[in-house]
């Protein structure tokens, strides 16, 4: 249980499962252990795991998402598939066979980037193209600070949402205020990137942030 | 949140005092190297400003103010200052990034032309059809909001000071042996609801006829800050007068100050005289000088019994009060 005495508490950041430091930047909600890659959130009741998963690949620098499975609710509806939330948002590519059926993944960063709407961005691209991630098991030596925490993540989560549908959906009010999203229990995610002149660029996704 | 850090409290490692910002979730101690989570009663820490003017210089501002103001001169050497109290007042401050979206229907104008029967080109504005427009928005925002009700203090945010000044953690027992220490009313949930209507508030704009939406504030960090003001009492002649002035920058915030008074002689005096001598001269002369004061009354105002008494009796001429805040 973590209790602060007094107006301010301070609390050491060690990892719980190898005792090495953790690094923490100013911003950071998720500590991050370089040692033995395990993820850990400082809540009211202490220390809790979080689960983090690194994608494969190259790039320098690695930023962490939130991943969560959905189903949009509409007026019109629910779209639990990854087949019917496609065509929900207009979207002409067809997915893989065995991946229709299955829910669709958010995709919502966890960082802080330059600005609130680059990571819109990075959200809405990345769960428009909803990419089968191959994980791998090396931990990466450093990621960027994770700064959202899975709560905010998922109100951040229903705008990334909304803003995948086309123009004349989100011109509909009635559809705008029967909207909502539920979420499934999320994990972090490290996609690597390289970075040039202030944007991000991921090789194998083919995508420019 | 701000640049400037906070005043230091000890490293649970090693002991050594070490420094952080307010709004900072994390820290390093610069002695040990350790790396630190800062937490706060319910993530909310408390901080305070340290005050930069003393009890004279706080009179002295008074003082100062009444000079430059159209207050009342004589009094100001002779101003009785009854009692002076420093208060600390609870602001919230929050920064976070607003994001949600906002659907707006707004009435547009189109542009005509037409051809009168003269052959002259007309060109004229009439509406066009509703344009309906959905934006996702993603914004920073700070927000400053006094914690309880601070209309008495005539201090409405710290914003700006809180952003600029040096905070220093929050220490109850050696604030309220300096001053009064204001407890905090307004709740959590409320200081969100107000943000968040602030920031709903940005999209409006021009024709807009009707606007829906939703926001929600994300990556919130909140902190309680105590900001130092002065609370000053003066007698001047008979009357109390009650200032408030900003502990930090010396700025007088919020107060009545005494009016001017002074004796008027000369105006009863004059138009007594000249009436008299008008009536002197003859009939005809008396009531035109009659007549153009009445003129004069009139002008300035009212013709009326009370006016002209008034003119006539009143002696003593006493300004307004000047108020601030």
């Amino acid at each position: 249980m973590v209790k602060s005495e007094g107006p301010i508490g301070v609390v050491p950041l060690v990892c719980h499962s190898c005792s090495a430091p953790l690094h923490s930047e100013e911003g950071d909600c998720i500590y991050y252990c370089r040692q033995c890659g395990m993820a850990w959130q400082l809540g009211r009741e202490g220390f809790s795991e979080v689960r983090i998963l690194h994608m494969a690949g190259n790039e320098p620098v690695r930023y962490p998402f939130w991943l969560f499975q959905f189903a949009v609710n509409t007026p019109a509806g629910t779209c639990s598939t990854l087949d019917s939330y496609l065509s929900l948002t207009g979207n002409i590519a067809r997915p893989e066979a065995e991946r229709r059926a299955k829910p669709p993944v958010l995709f919502v960063p966890a960082f802080t980037s330059r600005t609130p709407q680059q990571m819109l961005r990075a959200g809405r691209l990345l769960t428009l193209r909803n990419p089968a991630i191959a994980t791998t098991n090396k931990h990466p030596d450093q990621i960027a600070p994770i700064t959202l925490n899975d709560y905010d993540a998922r109100l951040f989560g229903e705008q990334i949402v909304l803003s995948t549908l086309t123009d004349e959906r989100t011109l509909n009010l009635q559809l705008l205020q029967g909207f909502s999203i539920k979420t499934g229990n999320g994990h972090l995610i490290t996609i690597p990137f390289s970075e040039r002149e202030g944007r991000l660029f991921q090789a194998s996704m083919n995508l420019e942030i | 949140m701000t640049d400037h850090p906070s005043s230091a409290i000890s490293c649970p490692q090693c002991g050594s005092p070490f420094d952080f910002h307010e709004g900072s979730r994390n820290a390093q101690c610069s002695s040990c190297g350790t790396s630190l989570a800062i937490t706060g009663e319910s993530g909310i820490g408390r901080f305070y400003i340290e005050p930069r003017v003393d009890l004279n210089q706080a009179r002295s501002t008074i003082r100062k103010t009444l000079a430059e103001k159209e207050g009342d001169k004589r009094h100001i050497s002779t101003l009785r200052f009854e009692k002076g109290e420093l208060c600390f007042l609870p602001f919230w401050s929050l920064c976070a990034h607003a994001t949600g979206w906002f659907w707006t229907e707004r009435e547009t104008v189109v542009r005509e032309e037409d051809v009168d029967a003269n052959g002259m080109r007309i060109v004229r504005e009439v509406r066009g059809p509703n344009q309906r427009n959905f934006e996702a928005v993603a914004f920073e925002m700070r927000y400053s909001s006094p914690a309880c009700d601070l209309a008495h203090f005539g201090l409405t945010g710290i914003a700006t000071a809180s952003s600029v000044l040096p905070l220093k953690v929050m220490n109850f027992d050696g604030l309220s042996q300096r001053g009064t220490l204001i407890d905090p009313v307004k709740g959590i949930d409320q200081v969100r609801g107000e943000a968040l209507a602030q920031a709903r508030n940005r999209a409006s704009g021009n024709r807009t006829l009707r606007q829906e939406g939703k926001l929600n504030l994300i990556g919130s960090r909140m902190a309680l800050i105590s900001y130092p003001v002065w609370d000053l009492t003066f007698a001047a002649k008979d009357r109390m007068h009650h200032v408030t002035v900003d502990g930090v920058n010396g700025r007088p915030l919020k107060g009545r100050f005494p009016a001017t008074y002074g004796i008027r002689l000369a105006a009863p005096m004059i138009t007594v005289a000249a009436l008299v001598f008008a009536f002197s001269l003859g009939q005809i002369a008396g009531v035109a000088a009659a007549a153009a004061f009445s003129a004069y009354l009139w002008n300035s105002g009212e013709l009326s019994l009370p006016r002209i008494a008034k003119h006539l009796f009143q002696l003593v001429s006493r300004g307004k009060e000047v108020s601030l805040g």
